[in-house]
């Protein structure tokens, strides 16, 4: 036990990543607000990129752009992650913006941020259209 | 609902108090128990005509429950994820060590062969534009899925939209704002043109570069607003550079991999490394990104900033 | 030939970004996508005959780089075969859909629709191609933000919030999914199915790191179950699949989630092996939530008064026979579970599209209690939801029996309860499709509103209908043919 909390506070990059991550998802899937859940979302993501960033990470490496020359693997940090980072950062970007204008159409739509408003408030306007089809039934 | 009366605060309380206000919408602008009371009238209503209202207190009944049971699950969800990263983590290899199974001989190749064989400096951008080329361009489209979402959904079809604008134009019209933008505006073009261009030779590449320059064009909307920016790009012109640039990409890409597929000599030499003109592909390659990444974020930026929640 | 996976994911790109640009008039983007499609659809026919005269796989390199440095795609029989029949589901979903898309989805909007239709082709193809775990990643991310957009397509209120839950629920899983990346590369170093494969396979008999690996292979599990609606989280699936445009149910409900499906199955076979799965006792708990998904879609199917809604929670049954196939873990049933994907990927876009005309004649509500009779007014659609119910329920010569018989028959030697689930699942599925059925073919009697309406449907919509069906009553009597691909092709995993 001991040794297992004494490896996971070496590990303190990854272990902060992860409670980062809880916390990002959590908020995504719990917060009411839309704004708060696309904090959420960026929050999940970028503890994501620190996990791997620190999982590239050498101690005394130097960031991968080969100097003078030198092309000596031990000089250097683990390049691979940096690249999937990159590419993640762009993911998250897109789906941000995405996120966003949904939000704002909704905000449109609905004159709320709140979910659950949003949700009774559809359900309101569903309810008319129901109320009919009762008539209808009934006739 | 006096939020319909809150468009002049907003104004008076400043951009950011409104912005706060909006986040926390406290929370929407109607509490939650008013928002239940209004709807139990809505039930009443109904219940005069058809008497109903069990099944309708049934339903708001199962909603709260259902949503107890979703933040409890969730909660336990979380805290069990949290249990199982945590063990995960501490199981995991130690940080910064070298000996690490992550720094394989996959990693090493990257390092120690990338500068000869797709001659960039950057190995970085030797790893997403040569080794894992196919990563990025599927990268590149979904950026593109997610600027053209965008798009779809904040073009205003209605041609009244655009008329109204006349009354807002949306700028700080501050003039030290307007010396100052008008001095650093060429600089910070500048930098991002040299970001996406030396992006196989020092850190950047396409992507950060492309954001510079995004940002650029973001500063200048900022501080002359849409009448000025609209006489050099516009929404319209973004999705056509865009559209060409990643046809481009993709024109490159499918030449070198169909080429490197079939075992073809590409026949695109690799240029001295270090310097601006060489290591192949990676240069256009480069440029094509990062007018992608320009276009996008600025796209983006001026819908969400024409967009108006137009009153009913 | 082993150039034509790439040069197919290669067109759809081109025609996402030139849909964009000759899209000024709909009806050119319309058939640009019809084409392409098309021309994806007789490639991959041409690489399944390759395959069936020579077999094997081939992997292909993506760039000048061999395997672990470089991208690389790798298919076989297996995936030829499920490329083959996503593009031509996609090539009739549009074709029946057109209509739908053309008033839901406004006129200048409509290239963009039509651009997110080849993102979705794109990335499903890659999606199943793919030799890569990180370039599946990308196109998952691909898949989520278009399969949201064409959700959102119709831009109503109801679509925005069900657009909303769908990309909720999507991100959720594809940040589980970014993390298991990220863990499975820090103990292996690689990407690469093939080398993930050994490193993992080394790992298991060294015994070390098997934490991180089991963590890594249930969070994937959980991801992508999100995402393919496996039972607890299929609570998107009903208001997404429910209120879209008909072509956009139809694709999502169809192809979108089975590109997760066949993921997830790679993941399995190809990364962790199947054994070592079942010693983390994760087949087990796929099998059980295929079995609660078979029992609680239907009973919430049943509740349904939304035509559409109804539709789409049998969705979540069937996706749970998926899932219990795959839960039984052998070749067999992997092989039934496949074939009954493909019948499903026929089959519920045929009954999404014969609804969408079946509502659009009755005064566009998809209450089912207004459809009385909507069965005569088009034709077309009451022929084509009368087949798509009676595959689904597993009536003899059509589809859904086949696959229900290879799902019983594969299952035998392994446990009585399978048969006992699809036995009371055909019940239910019966239970609410028989009384939409009587519903439709009944003469309303105040039919006299919209009465007359024979909707000129056009001839698109009925050509998609009878090549549905056609395909259907295929699978009924000669699905040994497809079964015999699948089998084939399941074994080179």
């Amino acid at each position: 036990m001991e040794e297992a909390m004494g490896n996971l506070f070496d590990n303190y990059y990854e272990m902060a990543a992860v409670i980062l991550f809880v916390i990002g998802f959590l908020s995504l899937l719990l917060q009411k607000n839309l704004i708060k859940k696309i904090i959420g979302l960026n929050i999940m993501d970028t503890a994501v990129f620190l996990f791997l960033a620190a999982k590239g990470y050498v101690a005394g490496g130097l960031s991968p752009i080969i100097r003078n020359g030198v092309t000596d693997a031990k000089l250097y940090i683990n390049p691979l992650p940096s690249g999937l980072v990159l590419t993640g950062i762009v993911v998250s970007v897109s789906v941000t913006a995405f996120f966003l204008a949904l939000t704002l159409r909704l905000y449109q739509q609905y004159h709320t941020l709140d979910i659950d408003g949003i949700v009774l408030k559809a359900a309101q306007t569903h309810k008319h259209k129901d109320c009919h089809k009762q008539e209808e039934r009934d006739e | 609902m006096n939020r319909k009366h809150e468009t002049d605060q907003e104004i008076e309380r400043g951009k950011i108090g409104a912005f706060v206000d909006w986040v926390n919408a406290d929370s929407p602008d109607i509490p939650a128990e008013i928002e239940y009371e209004h709807e139990e009238h809505h039930g009443e209503h109904h219940e005069e005509h058809h008497e109903e209202k069990t099944p309708q207190a049934q339903i708001r009944q199962e909603r709260k429950v259902v949503s107890w049971m979703y933040r409890g699950g969730s909660l336990v969800c979380g805290l069990l994820l949290v249990a199982i990263l945590l063990f995960t983590v501490q199981a995991l290899p130690r940080f910064g060590e070298r000996e690490v199974p992550a720094f394989n001989e996959v990693s090493q190749r990257y390092l120690e062969e990338g500068l000869t064989e797709t001659g960039a400096v950057n190995v970085v951008a030797g790893i997403i534009l040569d080794y894992r080329a196919f990563d990025t361009l599927g990268e590149s489209m979904v950026l593109f899925t997610g600027s053209i979402a965008v798009i779809f959904l904040l073009t205003q079809l209605s041609k009244k939209a655009e008329g109204e604008e006349d009354g807002s134009k949306k700028c700080v019209e501050s003039l030290p704002a307007q010396v100052i933008i008008r001095m650093v505006f060429p600089i910070v073009l500048l930098y991002g043109i040299y970001v996406v261009f030396n992006g196989h030779i020092s850190p950047g590449g396409g992507f950060s570069g492309g954001t510079i320059l995004g940002a650029g064009l973001i500063l200048c909307h900022l501080a002359f607003g849409e009448a000025y920016t609209s006489r050099f790009v516009t929404v319209k012109r973004c999705t056509g550079v865009m559209s060409v640039a990643l046809l481009t990409y993709i024109a490159m890409k499918t030449y070198s991999i169909l080429t490197g597929a079939n075992h073809i000599e590409s026949g695109i030499p690799l240029g001295t490394p270090g310097s601006i003109f060489s290591s192949g592909l990676i240069f256009p390659l480069n440029i094509c990104v990062g007018l992608v990444v320009a276009c996008t974020i600025f796209a983006v930026y001026s819908l969400f900033t024409n967009w108006k929640a137009r009153e009913k | 030939m082993n150039n034509i996976p790439f040069i197919t994911i290669i067109l759809a790109m081109i025609g996402a970004v030139v849909s964009l640009l000759i899209g000024k008039r709909s009806k050119n983007a319309y058939l640009l996508s019809q084409i392409i499609t098309l021309v994806i659809a007789i490639l991959s026919l041409g690489l399944v005959g390759f395959f069936v005269q020579n077999g094997g796989v081939i992997t292909y390199m993506l760039g000048h780089y061999p395997a672990p440095w470089g991208n690389e795609l790798r298919f076989g029989l297996l995936e030829s075969t499920l490329a083959l029949i996503f593009s031509l589901v996609m090539f009739l979903a549009i074709l029946g859909g057109r209509k739908g898309i053309s008033e839901d989805v406004k006129e200048e909007k409509q290239k963009y629709y039509f651009s997110f239709m080849f993102l979705l082709l794109l990335s499903m193809l890659a999606l199943i191609y793919t030799n890569d775990l990180f370039t599946a990643y990308v196109f998952i991310e691909i898949n989520t933000l278009a399969s949201c957009a064409i959700v959102m397509a119709k831009e109503s209120g109801d679509t925005l919030k069900a657009t909303i839950k769908y990309l909720v629920m999507s991100l959720l899983g594809s940040g589980l999914f970014l993390i298991a990346i990220s863990l499975l590369y820090s103990v292996t170093g690689h990407l690469l199915i093939p080398s993930l494969q050994t490193a993992v396979s080394e790992l298991t008999a060294t015994n070390s790191y098997s934490w991180p690996l089991a963590a890594a292979a249930i969070l994937m599990t959980v991801a992508l179950g999100v995402k393919s609606a496996m039972f607890p989280f299929h609570t998107w699936l009903p208001d997404a699949h429910g209120t879209a445009t008909t072509a956009s149910s139809s694709i999502l409900s169809g192809l979108v989630v089975k590109g997760y499906i066949i993921l997830m199955i790679k993941i399995f076979y190809s990364i962790f092996g199947i054994e070592t799965i079942r010693d983390m006792g994760i087949l087990t708990i796929v099998f059980v939530l295929g079995i609660a998904g078979m029992l609680g879609g239907s009973v919430l199917a049943i509740r349904e008064r939304n035509l559409k809604r109804m539709v789409a929670y049998s969705s979540v049954a069937q996706i749970g026979y998926i899932y219990m196939a795959i839960g039984m873990g052998t070749w067999a049933t992997l092989a039934a579970g496949l074939f009954h994907m493909v019948v499903h990927a026929f089959t519920k876009p045929l009954l999404f599209t014969s609804a969408g005309g079946l509502i659009e004649v009755s005064g566009h509500s998809k209450q089912i209690c207004d459809l009385s009779g909507a069965g005569y007014r088009n034709k077309w659609a009451g022929i084509g939801f009368l087949v798509g119910a009676c595959s689904m329920v597993g009536i003899p010569l059509f589809g859904g029996f086949t696959s229900k018989v290879y799902l019983a028959t594969s299952s035998l030697s392994i446990s009585y309860i399978p048969i006992v689930a699809l036995a009371i699942s055909s019940c239910l599925n019966a239970m609410y499709y028989l009384p939409v059925l009587v519903r439709i073919f009944s003469k309303s009697s105040e039919s006299s509103r919209k009465d007359g309406e024979m909707e000129a449907t056009g001839v698109g919509y009925g050509l998609s209908i009878t090549c549905f069906i056609a395909i259907n009553l295929a699978l009924g009597m000669v699905g040994f043919a497809l079964m015999y691909l699948l089998a084939h092709g399941v074994q080179l995993l």
